[in-house]
């Protein structure tokens, strides 16, 4: 495998010869393409076709069945079966189905999400950060609810802003806007555009939203891919 | 362990306080059901250790007109003299000789003759100053008899005799009151000093009011004797002397707040002149250089303060416990015996082993199936509840992975609620059991079966060795208190291990 390119102080993916499979079915095979910093990745293609399988094989849930993932993050290379350090502390990831800590409010949810990276001195502004975030997601005054008194869109923006308030390099949603209406749809648009700003990789499913669509600037079929 | 993951799990425990109340209450219950049994189990393998003094085999050779003096264990309560004999024939009848004990010595099968006589034993329980003003006061024996379905103290006619007796030695009744005691007051608590100006007062209180409930005036004698199971009887008297320096001490002044002497319009104020406990082992029967051997292995602390008191029959050997080396034997030994010894009272106290043995075997059972179900509730209930929230967990255990949580911290997560609910059960179980004691022991105990005060009083004693092996077994089984509560930790930390060989996406089933 060639060697890859680093680019200091920057954050790139590069997928190489990615497969998956399930028994014998194949989801995707020989999957290779590079991300760079600043790519807002939409990957598209009809329910089933293994949009969340890759999402996860990238944001380090499931590992792939053969081939390679490299990550560079400021600079410095990991691969996705490096253990030295934790990658994940880089990425922020958003599921389809959201699941959260039943015990916590979510506002404990979303400071247990980062509670490695945070010292205790900070936890005051963070809980500003979250309430901040909460409010741009149209999330009002559910800060202390638990998650089984949310709505499913509300749960799925609650997600999203669990993803975003580590500020990560990479930020991974899957299908985020699925299930919401068209005003909470838009929020979440915005706060992607907005994540933009301070987030170097975004990478997002996306089934029949145009509008979401329409923010990226990359597209992946993943069913080129079968 | 930072504060905000601190907070952070006492939030997360809090949030799920339903499950860990649930958790928590199981878990006192059985704790407190398995301290319970310890307890008795205890109580019990403590003193059949000391039953295991004697021997396989035991044959009681008691002359039968010497009964009055040495109570055997099978007659105990049994009125006190036969129809056919005065007072004076009891009296002068004769004790077992030198000689006679040689008879036996030499049957085939006899191992070794013991031979006891009468005793009064006063324990001076740490502290010289006890009895000082002795010859001001009268010396009352407080007793309560708790005895429930098989035995009722025979009131009327131990009193009736009581007073033939006295009449009959030309004694005052109060003398020979405390060889009677021997005889029925099988529980005996403390010995109360009290003015002898209101004795008579306290007297009519105590004993007009709750049948079996009493006081007996014992102006010289005093008979102090062993119970292994003194815990729960000190408790007892604690409870119902109220001493002003909370300190309860022989020879201390306090009130008897007892509802019962209110009824007198009086306010009774005595003197705990000591602690009367009863005689557990042997009971007035029994070697002397035995005897002191059990008392200095029970109370090792007390040799200086403890007395033996042989009365006046000393050196007439009044029993003899007849050691067999095969129970099989025992037929033929006593047959023997009676022959050499016509007159004489023998019994095959490995009969009443046997018995005994039968009663303490149900206790075990009933121990046993107590213990069992315990455990088994625990275990069910317990991992009931967990794999009710199992699924929530592990949902939660992949969350943890991909917040990045290093390994010790998601296992603190999952063992450090575990560790409070066992330390809260732990506390709440001990609590509980503090005020459960007393009634475990009044109730409880003896209502594992009725008769069972009565053995474990009279009988439990002659249990064979062969018995104790079960026992020990069962003690065993007791030991394992500690790996319950080492497994209400461990187990959500074989399932942080079970969910750690996972892959996130097993663990969050995303496809």
């Amino acid at each position: 495998m060639n060697r890859v390119p680093i680019s200091n102080g920057r954050t790139e993916i590069y997928l190489q010869s990615v497969s998956k499979y399930y028994g014998p079915n194949t989801v995707f095979r020989d999957l290779s393409f590079e991300i760079e910093s600043g790519t807002v990745l939409a990957v598209i293609g009809p329910s089933g076709s293994g949009k969340t399988t890759l999402l996860n094989i990238i944001g380090l849930i499931s590992p792939p069945s053969s081939g390679r993932i490299l990550y560079i993050i400021d600079g410095k290379e990991y691969s996705d079966n490096n253990r030295e350090i934790n990658l994940r502390q880089y990425i922020g990831f958003s599921f389809q189905n959201p699941i959260f800590i039943s015990s916590l409010n979510v506002t404990n949810n979303l400071i247990a999400s980062i509670l490695e990276e945070t010292k205790p001195e900070q936890i005051n502004r963070i809980k500003k950060d979250i309430n901040c975030l909460l409010k741009k997601l149209g999330l009002n005054n559910i800060e202390n609810r638990k998650p089984h008194r949310l709505s499913y869109g509300q749960k799925k923006r609650v997600d999203i802003a669990r993803a975003l308030i580590k500020r990560p390099k990479i930020l991974i949603l899957d299908e985020p806007t699925a299930n919401l209406d068209r005003e909470n749809a838009d929020r979440v648009i915005n706060v992607i555009e907005e994540a933009k700003d301070y987030i170097d990789i975004i990478i997002f499913s996306v089934n029949r939203d145009e509008k979401l669509m329409s923010i990226s600037n990359k597209i992946l079929d993943i069913t080129k891919y079968k | 362990m930072s504060r905000t993951f601190i907070f952070l799990i006492i939030k997360s425990f809090l949030g799920n306080i339903r499950i860990q109340t649930i958790k928590t209450l199981l878990l006192s219950l059985v704790l407190i059901i398995l301290i319970s049994t310890q307890s008795i189990n205890i109580i019990l393998g403590t003193n059949l250790q000391k039953i295991a003094l004697m021997s396989e085999s035991v044959i009681e050779v008691v002359p039968v007109k010497g009964r009055i003096y040495s109570v055997s264990l099978d007659t105990i309560a049994i009125p006190l003299y036969k129809d056919n004999e005065t007072i004076g024939d009891l009296i002068k009848s004769p004790f077992l000789s030198r000689e006679d004990i040689k008879y036996i010595e030499q049957i085939p099968g006899v191992e070794k003759v013991i031979t006891g006589n009468i005793i009064s034993l006063e324990i001076f329980w740490g502290y010289n100053k006890c009895f000082d003003s002795y010859s001001k006061d009268s010396i009352l024996e407080f007793y309560i008899s708790q005895l429930t379905s098989n035995y009722n103290i025979p009131r009327e006619e131990v009193l009736k005799n009581l007073e033939a007796l006295s009449k009959e030695l030309d004694r005052p009744i109060e003398n020979i009151s405390f060889e009677l005691a021997k005889g029925f007051f099988t529980r005996v608590h403390n010995i109360l000093s009290i003015d002898t100006d209101i004795a008579n007062d306290v007297i009519t209180v105590f004993n007009n009011i709750v049948e079996g409930q009493g006081i007996i005036n014992k102006t010289q004698d005093i008979l102090i004797s062993l119970d292994m199971r003194n815990i729960s009887y000190v408790n007892y008297s604690i409870n119902k002397v109220a001493i002003c320096d909370e300190r309860v001490e022989i020879n201390d002044w306090g009130e008897i707040l007892d509802s019962r002497s209110n009824i007198s319009g009086k306010t009774v104020r005595v003197k705990l002149g000591g602690i009367l406990l009863p005689n557990y082992l042997f009971d007035g029967v029994i070697d002397r250089e035995l005897l002191k051997h059990i008392i200095t292995n029970r109370f090792p602390f007390s040799n200086e303060y403890v007395k033996i008191v042989y009365n006046e029959l000393e050196n007439k050997k009044q029993v003899a416990y007849v050691i067999v080396n095969d129970t099989a034997l025992i037929p033929e030994v006593i047959e023997s015996i009676k022959q050499i010894l016509p007159s004489s009272g023998v019994t095959p106290l490995s009969q009443s082993a046997i018995i005994s043995s039968a009663s303490v075997k149900s206790m075990e059972a009933y121990l046993n199936t107590l213990y069992t179900s315990s455990i088994l509730i625990f275990l069910l209930s317990f991992f009931s509840i967990e794999a009710i929230d199992f699924t929530r967990r592990k949902k939660e255990f992949g969350l943890l992975k991909i917040y990045g949580w290093k390994g010790w911290r998601i296992k603190s997560y999952y063992i450090l609620p575990s560790v409070i609910i066992s330390l809260l059960s732990l506390v709440i179980a001990f609590t509980v059991y503090g005020y459960l004691q007393n009634f475990l022991f009044d109730y409880l105990f003896s209502g594992i079966k009725g008769e069972l005060p009565n053995y474990l009083y009279i009988r439990i004693r002659l249990m064979i060795k062969d018995d104790l092996t079960t026992i020990n077994t069962l003690r065993t089984m007791f030991d394992i208190l500690p790996i319950l509560i080492i497994s209400a930790i461990a187990i959500p930390l074989i399932i942080t291990g079970f969910f750690n060989r996972k892959t996130l996406q097993e663990v969050l089933h995303h496809e």
